[in-house]
């Protein structure tokens, strides 16, 4: 697995990067900038270049030249995918002949398992055709002509369209003359075409023809096509029409209804089930009753003292006029009140159907009745860092307001077990503590609210101080020097206390502490949470 | 939904009044009286009264608001006398007067009731079952034998104060000495001013509650007052007592007046009615509303923020003994309620749950009376009061689907019907 597997283990990572960006040719810039970096990295320099400014801002992108790809380097990669996807499939202990995208998709997460948020940030193996946007081949010749004759209208396959279509309505108009003329003209419907279908939409013809439209031209477009359809067309024209539409499925005809079911007394029931956010419900409906509703055993008036709640129960029963005509036993769980009475609001009205007419459920359907609501809470991230117009990224700060724990800690010289003393840092005495330290290394006392392990060794050469930030540090990465904002008073404070001058902290929460020439010994400070955020 | 219009042109059919119909409707969609708010002349009830004057126009007979015979037969009765109301008269409303009301229930009456009235300047309480049947042990009571215990009990909303009302009204009616305890979970809670007793040290006073209750006492029962006498000497500090055969208003008054002497004002009251409605001397009815707070915790704390027992309130302990069924010549009814009770669950409402061991015990013999949701007859009958008196405005709220989502929503409950009603 030499070249070709690297060339694999490449081709994800920067197909990973580009996932984001994917579909429009002005992405471009960006992804040359990356693959620029890439080439030269290794996979923390991706992680890297996440962080860089060079990425993210918008400015960068206009100075870089426009790159397009080339035809031998598109073919280059879909051979590349081909023997990627081969040995994929070997990988995975599969048959490389019927290994299909989805199996692509599948083994791709199984290998490379990410947690991330974002779907489109996953690792993906795709063929080169979908993540490489569409390229337009060179328009002219080596003498500088171009090749079509409505390039300089400057959108070519849109005009050479609109031509090619308005020829054919004149053609057909011709044929519709000419059958007028003989009398055989017949009015023929054409509406059988058109239902089940949509036109193409605007960002899908872009697509097709690797140009960018207006909205005029595209209107102007599907009426011409709208007239072409009109007319009365043979196979050709027909075939024409067709590749600008797309079907659309029928919901309704997606929707199952279950039948009635019987049970021992002869009374027909049925059962829905339906979910919301977190609760899920299942209902059993009864053909014949008083409009009592049992929820886990309870009267629904004590399950749900909210009016809003019994409303919702209400909805699909008042919606079919047969309030008080049926019984239902339901069982719910998970979620909160109003979920759970969404929840069996849902798995009523499913089992409703069985009840009742076609017409009806397909207006139970328009009323939404019978759809899941697809709303769920909001992951964390989103909430913490939610999208800002025009892609500005926001700097984020970690936890204001750290508590900071002191500890101590005693190298010994052959690695013997350390003694670990925490103290308070508003407890006061912790200059004491450190003069004494400091000064003498061998002693420490039992007796001050310090903590002592046992089996600690008192001879110690060095002591290093090591400043942990429980529940988050803020401070500002790559300063220097005195800060004065609220947050930082930790860092001065320990400053002052330790008797540093200046201090630096770098990346990775490491604050580092200059002590007055020949003071002391220079000190570090980890602080677990410090760190800064981007926000994109 | 879909149906409405053609129910209630079917409705229409079978009183052949449709020349009628059509013709309001064609003079009165834009004319005098918005149609939506006149909910009364498209009750069926209506056409018999219309019909007799067909040639007319009916418009001027919209601004009466008299109802007829029909809807009045559904939610009202004439009869206004407790002790003649009879399952015939379930689910209707009967009227008792602003000053009986005044007289009988100086305290007592649940507030949403209390604002009713007041809006619809009536007060009419509907007869129900349970309170027919407790109606009718009370007739028949033996007051030779020791007081019988009855206690209601019921879900949130169903009525258990309103039919206590019912039962204290015909009692008063009938010349019973009423003792009637509105809350007794207002005694057991939120009192700022706790004393020491003036009695027994070991014990607590609050003498807020108790005045307020003896002015109540005195109120409801006045005519009593001066005919009771006391069978001992009281004395309430160094200046003032009260002599052997003084009648029963000076300890009232004393109680009233001298408010730190109000506990032991409502004690001795208790003792006494107990000792002498044995003699026979006349009747008497202990109600008590939501009598589960004398056995259960209170959220009151002495000086060092330890928590008080019941039985250490000097009034919870004197009605503790005025419960118990060791007296006779006359009843005592009970409630359990789970509004305004502390530390129990929500659901609960069976007189167990909400009495506790210590409580079920004490009071074990007694006669549970369940009062659960209205009956779909009881459940018309109140929807149609509701109209008589304009409360429901909204225009479906006469037709039968509003009345079917009235009914799914409150399930019948009388308490959340009434909230409805309320918003609409």
């Amino acid at each position: 697995m030499a070249a070709p597997s690297v060339s694999c283990g490449a081709a994800v990572p920067y197909r990973l990067f580009l996932a984001g960006r994917v579909s429009f040719a002005r992405e471009q810039g960006l992804w040359k900038a990356a693959a620029s970096g890439l080439q030269t990295g290794t996979r923390c320099q991706i992680l890297r270049l996440k962080h860089s400014p060079a990425v993210t801002t918008t400015k960068n992108v206009a100075a870089l030249r426009r790159e397009s790809y080339t035809v031998d380097f598109i073919k280059k990669q879909i051979e590349e995918f081909n023997i990627g996807k081969r040995h994929l499939a070997n990988m995975m202990g599969e048959d490389p002949e019927t290994f299909t995208q989805e199996d692509v998709d599948r083994a791709i997460t199984y290998l490379f398992p990410s947690g991330l948020f974002e779907k489109r940030a996953r690792p993906i193996m795709k063929h080169p055709e979908e993540i490489f946007p569409k390229q337009r081949a060179v328009q002219w010749g080596e003498d500088g002509r171009p090749f079509h004759f409505l390039f300089y209208t400057g959108k070519q396959s849109y005009y050479s369209l609109m031509h090619e279509a308005y020829g054919k309505v004149l053609h057909a108009e011709e044929r519709q003359d000419q059958l007028r003329a003989k009398g055989l003209f017949s009015e023929k419907s054409k509406s059988k075409d058109l239902i089940g279908s949509r036109w193409l939409i605007k960002e899908e013809l872009e697509e097709m023809l690797v140009e960018k439209l207006s909205d005029q031209d595209y209107a102007q477009f599907i009426r011409l096509l709208e007239r072409l359809s009109a007319l009365p067309c043979d196979a050709a024209e027909e075939e024409f029409v067709g590749r600008f539409r797309r079907t659309v499925t029928v919901q309704s005809k997606k929707h199952l209804i279950e039948p009635l079911q019987y049970d021992e007394q002869g009374m027909a029931f049925s059962t829905g089930q339906g979910k919301r956010k977190t609760a899920n419900a299942e209902a059993v409906v009864y053909g014949h009753g008083s409009g009592k509703i049992e929820i886990n055993g309870v009267d629904y008036l004590l399950y749900f003292p909210v009016t809003q709640d019994r409303e919702q129960l209400m909805f699909p029963f008042h919606f079919l006029d047969r309030l008080g005509k049926h019984d239902v036993t339901c069982t719910v769980s998970g979620g909160g009140r109003s979920s759970q009475a969404g929840a069996i609001r849902l798995a009523m009205s499913r089992a409703l159907c069985s009840f009742i007419t076609e017409d009806e459920v397909e207006w139970m359907r328009q009323a939404g009745l019978l759809t899941t609501d697809p709303r769920v809470r909001e992951p964390r991230r989103e909430r913490i860092y939610p999208k800002r117009k025009g892609g500005a990224p926001r700097q984020i700060f970690w936890g204001l307001g750290a508590r900071w724990e002191v500890e101590r800690t005693k190298i010994p010289p052959q690695g013997q077990q350390s003694c670990r003393a925490e103290a308070e840092p508003g407890c006061g005495r912790w200059a004491d503590n450190q003069d004494e330290e400091l000064g003498s290394p061998a002693t420490h006392r039992p007796g001050r609210d310090h903590r002592c392990y046992p089996g600690a060794d008192d001879s110690s050469v060095d002591t290093r101080l090591q400043i942990r930030a429980r529940g988050g540090g803020l401070t500002c990465l790559g300063c220097t020097g005195r800060l004065t904002s609220s947050g930082n008073r930790h860092l001065l404070w320990a400053a002052r206390s330790l008797d540093a001058e200046t201090w630096h902290v770098s990346i990775g929460g490491t604050v580092h502490f200059h002590p007055r020439q020949g003071a002391g010994p220079s000190l570090t400070v980890t602080a677990s949470h410090l760190r800064t955020q981007q926000a994109s | 939904m879909l149906k409405g219009m053609t129910r209630l042109v079917s409705r229409v059919h079978k009183n052949c009044v449709i020349f009628i119909l059509e013709q309001c409707r064609g003079s009165c969609t834009y004319g005098c009286l918005p149609w939506k708010r006149e909910t009364s002349w498209l009750d069926p009830g209506r056409f018999s009264h219309l019909g007799t004057q067909a040639p007319q126009c009916p418009v001027a007979h919209l601004d009466n608001q008299v109802p007829t015979e029909r809807t009045r037969a559904i939610s009202r009765t004439l009869e206004n006398d407790p002790a003649k109301h009879g399952e015939q008269h379930v689910g209707q409303h009967y009227n008792i007067s602003i000053q009986e009301l005044k007289t009988v229930f100086p305290h007592g009456l649940p507030p949403r009731f209390v604002m009713q009235v007041k809006t619809f300047n009536e007060a009419c309480l509907m007869v129900r079952k349970p309170a027919l049947e407790l109606l009718h042990y009370l007739k028949n009571t033996n007051f030779a034998h020791p007081a019988v215990r009855y206690v209601l009990y019921g879900e949130k909303g169903t009525g258990k104060t309103l039919s206590l009302c019912h039962i204290i009204h015909f009692c008063a009616k009938q010349d019973w000495l009423i003792l009637h305890i509105p809350d007794a979970h207002l005694w057991v809670k939120n009192c700022r001013d706790l004393l020491q007793s003036t009695y027994n040290k070991q014990r607590f006073d609050q003498p807020l509650e108790a005045s307020i209750w003896l002015k109540n006492f005195k109120t409801a029962n006045e005519r009593f007052l001066s005919q009771i006498k006391v069978q001992d000497k009281y004395v309430w500090n160094k200046r003032e007592s009260t002599e052997k055969g003084s009648p029963l208003a000076e300890v009232v008054e004393q109680g009233i007046m001298r408010v730190r002497n109000a506990t032991d004002a409502v004690g001795i009251v208790l003792k006494e009615l107990k000792r002498q409605s044995s003699l026979g001397v006349f009747r008497l009815l202990v109600a008590v509303d939501g009598v589960n707070a004398l056995w259960g915790r209170t959220t009151l704390k002495r000086e060092d923020k330890s928590p008080i027992t019941p039985e250490e309130l000097a009034l919870i302990y004197n009605l503790r003994k005025m419960v118990k069924n060791d007296w006779q010549g006359g009843a005592i009814v009970l409630t359990v309620s789970q509004t305004g009770s502390l530390f129990k669950p929500r659901k609960a409402y069976l007189p167990q749950e909400l009495l506790g061991k210590e409580g079920f015990d004490t009071l074990d013999p007694f006669i549970p009376i369940l009062v659960s949701n209205y009956n779909p007859k009881e459940f018309e009958g109140c929807i149609q009061y509701y109209l008589e008196n304009n409360w429901l405005q909204h225009e479906k709220a006469h037709t039968e689907e509003g009345k079917k989502e009235l009914l799914f929503l409150s399930n019948r409950n009388p308490g959340l019907l009434e909230r409805l009603c309320a918003y609409l």
